[in-house]
């Protein structure tokens, strides 16, 4: 009979374990415990039999606490302690350490006497992923194409390897609630479930902004685009922060366009172009207002390039359909570029969250092509607020 | 609004109004210290809600007597309960009668004895006012219990499991306590117990007359109200109360509650979603053990008193003792689990009387729990019930490791005048750390 275990890792399968052992005791009392108890307390507690021969179940969420002069070593103070008490918990009390970070295999090695040690993966690799993703909603006879489940798990961690399993199984389960009772399920469903992640929305959004400059007029979608922008801005924590962050990576990203553009256009080859750009150093700044300063950012005493060879690189493949590089011609991405930096201007200046989403509509507009001229531009962004009642 | 009442009435007739209106309240409740006071012809009524505990207080000559009241004006009024409380309280010790009046938004209390002349108005009080009225959720009509106790039985039982429900918040169901009523039978008995899971206090009260519309019950009571009520009830006139269990009722809009009816006041108690069950305690009761010792509860004292000296100080706030039983020498050993341990020894009582079976005849506790036993009275005869915890080894190891918890009886106490007994028990877990 165990009665000590040790749940570490992902939440979904701590869970799972955690009602097999409730399931296993028909009636008994439970006990939580937190940050908030000290060892003295939790000690007592679980060295006690019940009062009416039922079993007792102790979670520890928190190892408790126990006068040290640091938290450390109040940790392993406690944990010390817990070590010399296993032996004397009466069987029939079951203690589990629920995620508390436990990693000591000293102190493994004393449970594994008396109990057992389950210990979970926090990530998987993609293409277990996707694998999980296809038999949930297989489960439910939902059926979508790979496209999406991709979406789903890139959404996650668009440029790594492996995804959190906790994180995956929250969104599948989100994901379901969104798309239960519809018939078909399209991009547009991930890309309204999946807005909190940052990169992914970034790099889904130049995809989508692409694949709409290089539309025909009938085909551009300009309302989708901004939706996935809007939404994703207006959860977040702080609007005006999160919008400017958005500007400045497009600033990055069309700048990048402009050069290889410009290169493509005097002849160069990818290789020169890409040897030229790669002179250009990430800046990083110190000091604070008029003090501020800024020179190259260093790693291992060399300059960090601002733009790697692989992202170079990725504007003249193809991703997604099209490459980018083909979507625009350098006047369409001089005006982009211009947007955006004077957006960002004003935005600096003082805006309010209105007018900071027009200037989004002005900038998607721009970039998808129904916006052909600086003038127009200038009209929007200089306008007096009287005159336009905004 | 304007009436005239006995002063010295009148402050007894708002006092639990008062009481509930301003203690045990919900923190940032919005009638917190609230007291809504309406005068009609023939009485006041007093308005008190604090979010757990609501008051509904008729005061009138026929409960409050002699409250001598006269209305001149009828209306309504909202002050600060403690504010009210303190200005009747402030008037000269000559104002036998006062005049509470309603002036401009504020409420003028000052003297209605014709005698002081000129000097009323210079000690007239005055006090704001408040827009808010106190509503008091409904009252129910429907009850699923109901009984009719005696209140100074209920009273006595209930103070005597006071100190006993849980006092952590993770040990919530066990912030209570439980009221059981047996009283359709000619011994009549109110049993009253409290606990924190590890140990309970029960207190049993038996006689012939102290229910009396002879019904049973079993209600719990959170332990938010338990000392209002035992304050209210306990400073109240009336020979009985009314305890009624309301079960919610959406139609009517009534929430679950107890309702308490003495003195024509109904108090009710709500928040008690949490408490919907509480452990069988009889099964511990009436337990047969197989060690049964009595020892003397003062020779107990000076023993707690050791335990204590014996333990550091910061690191050792909760431990244990251990007791062995050393029947050659007729002896209880107590030995304190703390760094500084010092056995101490207490005779056993009534040799004959006792049982003890088994060569190691033990248990472990904690020390806390016999500082509590200690605590229930200065002396008398206590009887320890209990299985020895050398049994737990021979407990198979495939197989939990439970046992009975230690039961200690009190004297039985009579009460000649009311003609009931009463029986206290104090029972908790053992310990094997």
């Amino acid at each position: 009979m165990e009665k000590v275990i040790i749940l570490e890792g992902n939440m979904v399968e701590r869970k799972g374990i955690l009602d097999k052992i409730k399931n296993s005791l028909a009636d008994y009392e439970l006990f939580i415990f937190d940050k908030q108890d000290n060892y003295d307390y939790v000690s007592q507690m679980v060295t006690e039999i019940s009062c009416f021969e039922e079993r007792r179940l102790f979670i520890i969420k928190h190892l408790p606490k126990m006068d040290a002069p640091t938290e450390a070593q109040s940790r392993t103070k406690v944990l010390n302690h817990f070590k010399k008490l296993f032996p004397v918990i009466p069987l029939g009390n079951i203690v589990v350490f629920d995620n508390v970070g436990l990693s000591a295999e000293s102190f493994f090695k004393e449970v594994r006497k008396c109990g057992r040690v389950y210990k979970f993966n926090q990530k998987i690799s993609k293409s277990d992923a996707y694998r999980v993703v296809n038999e949930y909603f297989q489960k439910r006879k939902i059926r979508f194409d790979r496209e999406i489940t991709s979406l789903i798990v890139d959404s996650l961690n668009l440029d790594g390897t492996d995804v959190d399993v906790d994180k995956l199984y929250l969104l599948i389960k989100k994901f379901y609630h969104y798309i239960y009772g519809k018939t078909k399920v399209t991009k547009q469903d991930v890309y309204a479930v999946c807005s909190s992640s940052r990169d992914f929305i970034i790099w889904t959004f130049y995809n989508m902004l692409d694949e709409n400059s290089a539309a025909l007029e009938d085909n551009k979608q300009m309302e989708l685009v901004m939706g996935l922008i809007t939404e994703y801005l207006e959860n977040a924590k702080y609007f005006q922060h999160e919008a400017t962050m958005t500007i400045q990576s497009m600033v990055w990203r069309y700048g990048l366009l402009l050069m290889v553009k410009n290169g493509v256009n005097n002849k160069m080859s990818l290789e020169e172009i890409s040897r030229k750009i790669s002179n250009i150093n990430k800046l990083e700044s110190s000091g604070r207002a008029q003090r501020m300063r800024l020179k190259p950012k260093m790693k291992s005493e060399q300059r960090i390039p601002q733009y790697s060879s692989k992202m170079i690189g990725s504007v003249s493949n193809r991703n997604y359909g099209r490459a980018s590089l083909s979507c625009y011609t350098l006047n369409q991405l001089l005006l982009i570029y211009y947007v955006l930096v004077k957006t960002l201007i004003k935005i600096r200046s003082g805006c309010t969250d209105a007018e900071i989403k027009i200037s989004l509509y002005l900038i998607v507009s721009t970039i998808c092509g129904e916006i052909t001229k600086k003038n127009t531009i200038d009209g929007v962004l200089e306008h007096k607020k009287v005159k336009y009642g905004i | 609004m304007i009436f005239e009442v006995n002063r010295e009435e009148f402050t007894r007739a708002i006092k639990p109004a008062v009481e509930v209106a301003s203690k045990g309240v919900l923190k940032e409740f919005k009638y917190e210290n609230l007291l809504t006071i309406k005068a009609a012809q023939d009485k006041i009524i007093a308005f008190a809600y604090g979010g757990l505990i609501s008051l509904i207080s008729p005061i009138s000559d026929s409960n409050f007597d002699p409250l001598e009241y006269s209305c001149e004006e009828e209306g309504m009024v909202t002050v600060y309960a403690d504010d009210l409380m303190t200005f009747v309280l402030s008037l000269p010790k000559g104002y036998s009668k006062i005049k509470i009046s309603l002036d401009s938004n504020q409420l003028k209390i000052e003297s209605a004895d014709k005698k002081k002349g000129k000097k009323k108005t210079s000690s007239a009080r005055t006090m704001p006012t408040i827009s808010e009225v106190v509503h008091p959720p409904n009252l129910g009509k429907i009850f699923n219990q109901e009984v009719e106790v005696d209140r100074e039985v209920f009273v006595k039982g209930m103070d005597s499991v006071l100190f006993a429900p849980a006092f952590e918040e993770k040990m919530y169901s066990f912030m209570c306590m439980l009221f059981e009523a047996k009283g359709n039978t000619s011994n009549q008995v109110l049993r009253f117990s409290a606990g924190t899971g590890g140990r309970f206090a029960v207190k049993d009260i038996k006689g012939k007359n102290i229910i009396s519309n002879k019904k049973d019950a079993k209600i719990i009571f959170p332990k938010d109200s338990l000392n209002i009520m035992s304050k209210l009830l306990s400073e109240s006139s009336s020979p009985t109360i009314s305890i009624k269990r309301v079960i919610a009722n959406q139609k009517d809009n009534v929430s679950d509650q107890i309702m308490i009816e003495f003195d024509e006041m109904v108090m009710c108690i709500f928040g008690l979603e949490h408490f919907t069950k509480y452990p069988d305690l009889t099964k511990v009761l009436t337990h047969s053990y197989s060690n049964r010792v009595y020892s003397n509860l003062e020779d107990w004292k000076p023993v707690v008193r050791t335990i204590e000296g014996t333990r550091h100080r910061y690191n050792e706030n909760i431990h244990n003792t251990e007791i062995i039983l050393e029947e050659e020498d007729e002896v209880i050993k107590v030995t304190p689990k703390t760094a500084h341990t010092s056995p101490t020894y207490i005779d056993m009582m009534d040799v004959d009387d006792c049982i003890l079976k088994g060569d190691k005849i033990w248990f472990r506790c904690n020390s806390h729990y016999l500082g509590e036993i200690v605590a229930q009275g200065d002396k008398g005869r206590v009887q320890f019930n209990f299985e020895s915890q050398a049994l737990l080894d021979n407990i198979p190891k495939d197989k939990p490791k439970q046992m009975k918890p230690i039961l200690v009886k009190f004297p039985e106490g009579v009460d000649e005048a009311k003609d009931i007994t009463d029986n206290f028990y104090i029972f908790f877990s053992v310990s094997t750390k």
